[in-house]
């Protein structure tokens, strides 16, 4: 059964986007089955950022954030990938299921918390996560359905 | 006597699920050290403070938000 998870990715600034890109591929690669052939559904590029505090000696980040659909069975593998890759600094893997979206943000760092997008992607689709097997997971964030979708914005 | 509890800011927004990823908002709910806002001062809902619990903690594993500002570099 695939479920949906979100993951940020910030990859060391000095890389060329060609290079993350490659990555990126590589690393969805490993999500590929019989389920899910596309388990990326979104990628969003948010590019450079500074970093609140330094990571790994570098103070800016390249930002990625991508909306996976793909079963719990293959994140193992997955996510041993992400911590031998030397060119990125940092992931966070969350579930992103039950209530959905609201503050969509802009790719290049502005545009906070716009409530426009905001009120419309609430409330209607609150239910298709269902917060089902919640607690089968052990992945961070467990289920608890917080995590924003900004698809519908 | 006792004071109106003042209404959620984050339901007035009309918000219901805060992003960590979105650290402008959240920005709003640390102190200047970064420390998460105590509800009694913020007057958040018992929902949105777990919430919030939950998402400046990623947020600040994504070094979107410092575990602490002000820290000499």
């Amino acid at each position: 059964m695939s479920r949906r998870y979100e993951i940020v990715y910030i990859f060391d600034s000095a890389l060329e986007e060609e290079q993350i890109n490659e990555s990126l591929a590589r690393f969805h690669e490993l999500l590929k089955s019989a389920d899910t052939p596309e388990p990326a559904t979104d990628v969003n590029h948010w590019g450079k950022r500074t970093l609140a505090y330094p990571v790994a000696g570098k103070e800016v980040g390249y930002y990625v954030v991508v909306r996976l659909d793909t079963s719990p069975e293959l994140l193992g593998e997955f996510e041993r990938a992400l911590k031998l890759d030397e060119g990125l600094l940092r992931h966070l893997l969350v579930l992103n299921e039950g209530e959905q979206p609201v503050a969509p943000r802009d790719a290049d760092g502005d545009g906070g918390k716009g409530g426009d997008g905001g009120k419309s992607g609430d409330g209607g689709k609150g239910g298709d996560g269902s917060k089902g097997g919640n607690g089968s997971e052990d992945r961070t964030g467990g289920g608890d359905g917080k995590d924003t979708d900004r698809r519908d914005s | 006597m006792r004071r109106r509890r003042k209404s959620c800011p984050v339901c007035e927004l009309g918000v219901r699920v805060l992003d960590y990823k979105d650290e402008r908002t959240l920005s709003r709910f640390v102190t200047e050290r970064g420390k998460i806002l105590p509800s009694r001062l913020s007057g958040m809902c018992a929902r949105h403070q777990r919430q919030l619990k939950t998402a400046v903690k990623r947020a600040r594993q994504l070094a979107l938000l410092p575990y602490i500002k002000g820290y000499a570099r």
